[in-house]
């Protein structure tokens, strides 16, 4: 009695294991396998989405190994003179720019919330939270008008502020949820020691909220990197352009390049990816942050 | 060291009715181990805290010194706190946790290192000077607490329950310790706990407080012995005071404490308090070491029924019961009852006392 209890036991939980472990597989699958597509399409030859070649009837794999999509897009020029390298520093300066000064905004903007009581708290953290209730692609006409009365459009400035404010609803929330989480008796025992207010939030609190200051990092890079919406509104000229604008160039042409546009995709994955794995650690932790007290 | 003087001090919070901490007067004098003893939320720690200069009073003066350091921050106030929690630097080594007061006050690299060696080698943490906070046990780590208060010297040293994390073996040791160290050092000290053990056993001079108020400031034997009122009497010692209610009646015989359907001759004295041929009601209390117990019946004593026993190891806890009245008698380890016997009980003893039922003061 006691054995075959004890056995179906097991069965069920054998089973369980396997249906759980089936469908996050499958789910993997799902997400991967259009990425695998990008990588198959970027290294065979050809322009075309049949170029890879299918394994197993499903899975696609270079028709042939090449790089030539790689070196055509550095040699790629566009109008005067603006090209890859160009797009790549264009990217690079606005998503720097952008993750500083999201983070510059954030880091006090936070410590605010979780240390100090002000008339009207709950009142700013609401109206930080009310852009986030719409589709982001809403507030572009306004901030199109809004630029375009100050003269911004077409400069990196047009896409840098709305790049940093955009992330601020997030990631003032993760912040003051990490500020939060470290105990008010590690302020007052270094206010105690003799530091002040500005070395107490440098020497204390920042070392202590690295894993959320990375979180919020993180969150302002992605939302400028990959951005294509606003910067398509906001950069007509092509000497502006960054990488998602001249990636989504190679589908507006007359001819789809989608082995050169499958190349650069990869190209600009590889940030991401190896800022993913860098701080991923740091990721989980930041977001899970405040939520049990350490 | 300095002497710590607090005058009138009140504190309300915004919007609270009453005050946490009501018209506190207190001289420590330098050099002096003074306790602040009370149940949770009773206004001792609030009382630490504008000490220190974390809460601003809403009324009163309080001078370190002779400085008046009403509007003095904290870190100008020359006082060292030690947290319930620690407080410890998380990111930091013990040694740069000790030494951060002192870079903060901007000491030479030499004499920082001097100082924290001085400090580690006075607490014995010097092998755990390399270590960060969550890499010692709670014992270690209360120790670099009161090595970054010591390191510098303070005037003051201001602790709030710094004991309560340890486990209690720990916890005895290390008050012994901290009461050497203090002794050692000199230095005047405000402690805060709700342990009356711990304020036996540390204090030069226990304030005890209730509800913002302090009910009586006296050193631990004078507590002990004669409690200002019934709370005071309560609050110290273990296990809890006997209490009963009654009625005082002074005649011309003597004086005489009536329970209703036992009673006994008290100490004459009393007619002082209740007029000779009146009455008073009253709560008369008496320690469960006063009170004597046998398996005999013996005149004057009471018959009570046992329900418990608690073994201390040389000693035990006799719990009776008469009625609803509940008393617990100090008796020897071998005396033997059992659950449901009869026994007999002297609650009389000069070492009792009597409150007034009202304003439950003690009387004479």
């Amino acid at each position: 009695m006691k054995s075959r209890s004890v056995t179906a036991r097991t069965v069920r939980r054998v089973a369980s294991t396997i249906v759980k472990h089936a469908f996050l597989i499958l789910m993997a699958l799902i997400s991967v396998y259009p990425v695998l597509w990008v990588i198959a399409i970027a290294f065979s030859p050809g322009e075309s989405l049949s170029s890879p070649t299918l394994a197993f009837g499903i899975i696609p794999v270079p028709s042939t190994f090449t790089l030539v999509h790689f070196s055509s897009i550095l040699s790629l020029t566009v109008g005067n003179g603006s090209n890859f390298p160009l797009w790549v520093r264009n990217s690079a300066l606005i998503t720097v720019s952008s993750v500083l000064g999201s983070v510059a905004l954030t880091l006090p903007a936070g410590y605010a919330f979780s240390r100090r009581k002000f008339r009207g708290q709950q009142a700013s953290m609401f109206s930080f939270l009310l852009p986030t209730m719409f589709p982001g692609v809403v507030t572009i006409i306004p901030q199109f008008l809004l630029f375009s009365t100050l003269h911004l459009v077409n400069t990196f400035f047009a896409v840098i502020i709305p790049y940093m404010v955009g992330s601020l609803s997030l990631s003032i929330f993760i912040m003051k949820s990490a500020f939060d989480s470290i105990p008010r008796e590690i302020d007052e025992a270094a206010m105690i020691d003799g530091a002040g207010e500005l070395r107490i939030f440098t020497r204390m609190l920042l070392p202590l909220t690295l894993p959320s200051i990375a979180t919020v990092s993180l969150w302002a890079f992605m939302g400028s990197w990959l951005d294509w919406a606003l910067a398509h509104v906001m950069l007509q000229d092509n000497s502006l352009w960054t990488l998602p604008l001249a990636l989504y160039a190679f589908l507006q042409s007359n001819y789809s390049y989608y082995g050169s546009f499958s190349a650069m995709a990869l190209v600009m994955a590889v940030p991401v990816f190896i800022v993913f794995i860098v701080f991923q650690k740091y990721l989980v932790t930041g977001l899970t942050a405040g939520s049990v007290k350490g | 060291m300095a002497k710590l003087k607090l005058e009138h001090v009140s504190k309300t919070f915004k919007g609270a009715k009453s005050p946490v901490v009501s018209e506190v007067n207190l001289d420590v004098n330098e050099g002096e181990f003074l306790v602040l003893l009370g149940p949770s939320g009773c206004g001792k720690t609030t009382t630490l805290r504008m000490v220190a200069g974390l809460e601003t009073p809403t009324a009163g003066d309080i001078y370190i010194g002779d400085t008046l350091v009403n509007d003095v921050e904290p870190r100008d106030r020359d006082i060292a706190m030690v947290f319930q929690s620690y407080a410890l630097y998380p990111h930091m080594t013990v040694h740069d946790n000790l030494a951060f007061p002192l870079k903060m006050r901007k000491h030479a690299k030499d004499d920082i290192e001097k100082m924290v060696n001085s400090a580690a080698a006075t607490l014995e943490i010097t092998d755990l000077l390399k270590r960060r906070p969550k890499e010692l046990s709670g014992g270690q780590r209360q120790r670099v607490a009161l090595g970054r208060a010591i390191v510098r010297n303070p005037k003051v040293f201001l602790m709030d329950e710094p004991l309560s994390n340890l486990d209690a073996k720990l916890r005895v040791q290390t008050r012994v310790e901290l009461k050497n160290l203090q002794r050692r050092l000199g230095t005047t000290t405000v402690y805060v706990t709700h342990d009356q053990a711990e304020a036996m056993t540390l204090a030069d001079r226990v304030a005890v407080m209730k509800q913002g108020v302090i009910q009586q400031v006296g050193s631990p034997t004078e507590i002990y012995a004669h409690p200002a009122n019934k709370f005071v009497a309560g609050f110290l010692g273990s296990p809890t005071m006997n209490f009963m209610e009654g009625t005082l009646k002074v005649a011309d015989s003597g004086a005489y404490f009536d329970c209703g359907d036992f009673g006994f001759q008290v100490d004459p004295s009393l007619s002082r308090v209740v007029a000779k041929g009146s009455s008073k009601k009253a709560t008369y209390g008496i320690r469960a070491e006063d009170v004597e117990v046998d398996k005999t019946e013996r005149e004057g004593w009471v018959q009570v029924s046992v329900y418990g026993s608690e073994l201390m190891g040389s000693e035990q806890y006799v719990h009776g019961k008469r009625g609803k009245m509940s008393i617990v008698a100090r008796a020897p380890m071998d005396f033997q009852a059992a659950i449901g016997e009869s026994v007999w009980m002297n609650l009389y003893s000069p070492n009792g006392h009597f409150f007034d039922s009202e304003t439950e003061a003690a009387l004479a």
